[in-house]
């Protein structure tokens, strides 16, 4: 059996910066069933794709789809820094929580829409449409990405680590948080654009894994060691969310459908779900 | 600290005038004020405004209860605050888990908590730090009735050597208390925060 260690190292960091991006979403919209999805994150890894598709097919960039879709999400997550640097903001961010999350699920619902639309004209003029973006994969990469990914991998690991004590406080609650005299605007301004790269960063090149961020931090509260500590869920359970995704992956290379490999991204939409219903009906029997 | 005759936030955007002095080292400030006139958006402002206080140490305690988005149980904050802040007597708040008789929620899960345990464990909370000034938002809800003697009991014991500023709409529970007075009143151009 052979072994593609870089891929697996890749499905390896991607499992673990979409499960840092799921757990900081819900610390910091306080709400359990929040994910990268209902903020938008992931209409914007897919905008990015679609635009890559898009300059690709009308104006012949001699780029991979993979590549040039990074560099744009590269790009806007550079204008978003810049605009957030320029615009320094004095409103309590916390209080505009409910109005960020209706922003993002109206935003990814438009990404659906402009998606559907976007691959019918892309067939209709008979362009080749990048359908699979729909259930992320690791089939396609570089060398280069695995540098790129492992150094992201230590910054936001060092990152996470240093901010692990004031999210454990953050995770009672914005305002207990706010009278400790923690800057939670601050916090929440930092754990929403880290949310935002890691999930932006994942789907832009390898394409849509839904139900990660959500489940696996649920996933991770059900078991002993994690449930009592935010810091633990962040930092050691990513880890093991990256392992279980590198497993789920390399399953999916190696056992085949009648010769086709299933993208590790409809895996994870699937038993996703399915376990998403499963937690929720033993918490409901609990109580 | 004094505040004469300043605008400093505006709650549904009416401007909140400020017009009060806290400059007791102890003792305690009563909060008055009708329903949604912003007292407790005012000591929000406080909680991140606290340079306002100049060098004084600021604690808080919320009315609303803690939600934590995990089973994190109530030892296991108090670890955390004996690690994350400074100058928090883990002793002090376990001898008080003892004193309310509340030793049993130690091992629980915050979700788990019923509104008054809840209640009781921001209070441990609030008096296991050290500050000079104490900021409590409607402290006395939910509690039961012999707990409720122990909480005034200790209000009044931390007022000999703190400042507390305390929002309560039942001051007929402090009237064996001395206290100064802040009332906020609303008219339809301004809120007005002055003491009585």
């Amino acid at each position: 059996m052979e072994f593609d260690f870089v891929r697996i190292l890749l499905a390896f960091f991607s499992g673990y910066f979409l499960t840092v991006s799921g757990s900081l979403a819900q610390l910091s919209t306080n709400n359990k069933l929040a994910s990268s999805s209902t903020l938008g994150f992931d209409g914007v890894g897919v905008l990015c794709i679609l635009a890559a598709q898009s300059l690709i097919s009308f104006f012949s960039v001699n780029l991979s789809i993979e590549n040039l879709s990074l560099l744009i999400f590269g790009s806007i997550f550079v204008f978003i820094i810049i605009v957030i640097k320029f615009k320094k903001s004095s409103s309590d961010i916390s209080k505009n929580m409910n109005k960020i999350i209706l922003i993002g699920l109206g935003f990814n619902l438009f990404i659906g829409g402009v998606f559907s639309i976007i691959q019918f004209l892309f067939i209709a003029l008979n362009y080749e449409f990048p359908t699979g973006i729909w259930f992320g994969n690791f089939k396609q990469f570089e060398i280069e990405t695995l540098y790129l990914f492992g150094v992201l991998f230590l910054v936001s690991f060092v990152l996470v680590w240093r901010m692990s004590k004031k999210l454990s406080f953050l995770a009672l609650g914005p305002d207990f948080a706010k009278g400790l005299n923690i800057d939670v605007s601050k916090v929440l301004r930092g754990s929403l654009l880290v949310s935002f790269f890691l999930t932006g960063l994942v789907v832009s090149y390898f394409g849509v894994f839904s139900f990660i961020g959500l489940i696996f931090p649920h996933i991770l509260r059900s078991i002993g060691f994690f449930k009592y500590s935010m810091k633990n869920e962040l930092i050691i359970g990513s880890v093991f969310a990256g392992v279980f995704l590198s497993t789920i992956d390399f399953l999916c290379y190696h056992f085949t459908f009648f010769g086709a490999e299933v993208p590790v991204g409809m895996v994870c939409s699937v038993v996703g779900s399915f376990t998403l219903l499963a937690l929720l009906i033993q918490r409901q029997s609990i109580k | 600290m004094k505040i004469k005759n300043q605008t400093l936030f505006y709650v549904n955007s009416l401007p909140v005038n400020i017009d009060i002095d806290l400059d007791q080292q102890n003792g305690i400030y009563l909060l008055t004020g009708e329903n949604g006139v912003g007292k407790s958006s005012l000591l929000n402002h406080f909680k991140i405004h606290r340079s306002l206080f100049l060098e004084k140490k600021c604690a808080f305690m919320d009315q609303f209860p803690l939600t934590p988005i995990n089973e994190i149980r109530v030892k296991d904050v108090l670890d955390l605050f004996e690690d994350g802040i400074a100058d928090f007597d883990k002793a002090r708040a376990l001898s008080l888990f003892n004193r309310y008789g509340l030793d049993y929620i130690i091992d629980r899960s915050i979700s788990l908590l019923s509104g008054g345990e809840n209640q009781l464990l921001k209070f441990i909370f609030l008096l296991g730090q050290e500050a000079d000034i104490y900021f409590l938002d409607e402290p006395l809800q939910y509690i039961d009735e012999k707990r409720l003697a122990l909480l005034l009991e200790d209000i009044k014991k931390l007022s000999y050597s703190k400042c507390l500023l305390i929002v309560e709409h039942r001051s007929s529970l402090f009237e064996n208390l001395e206290l100064a007075q802040i009332q906020m009143q609303r008219n339809e151009q301004e809120i007005i925060v002055s003491g009585i």
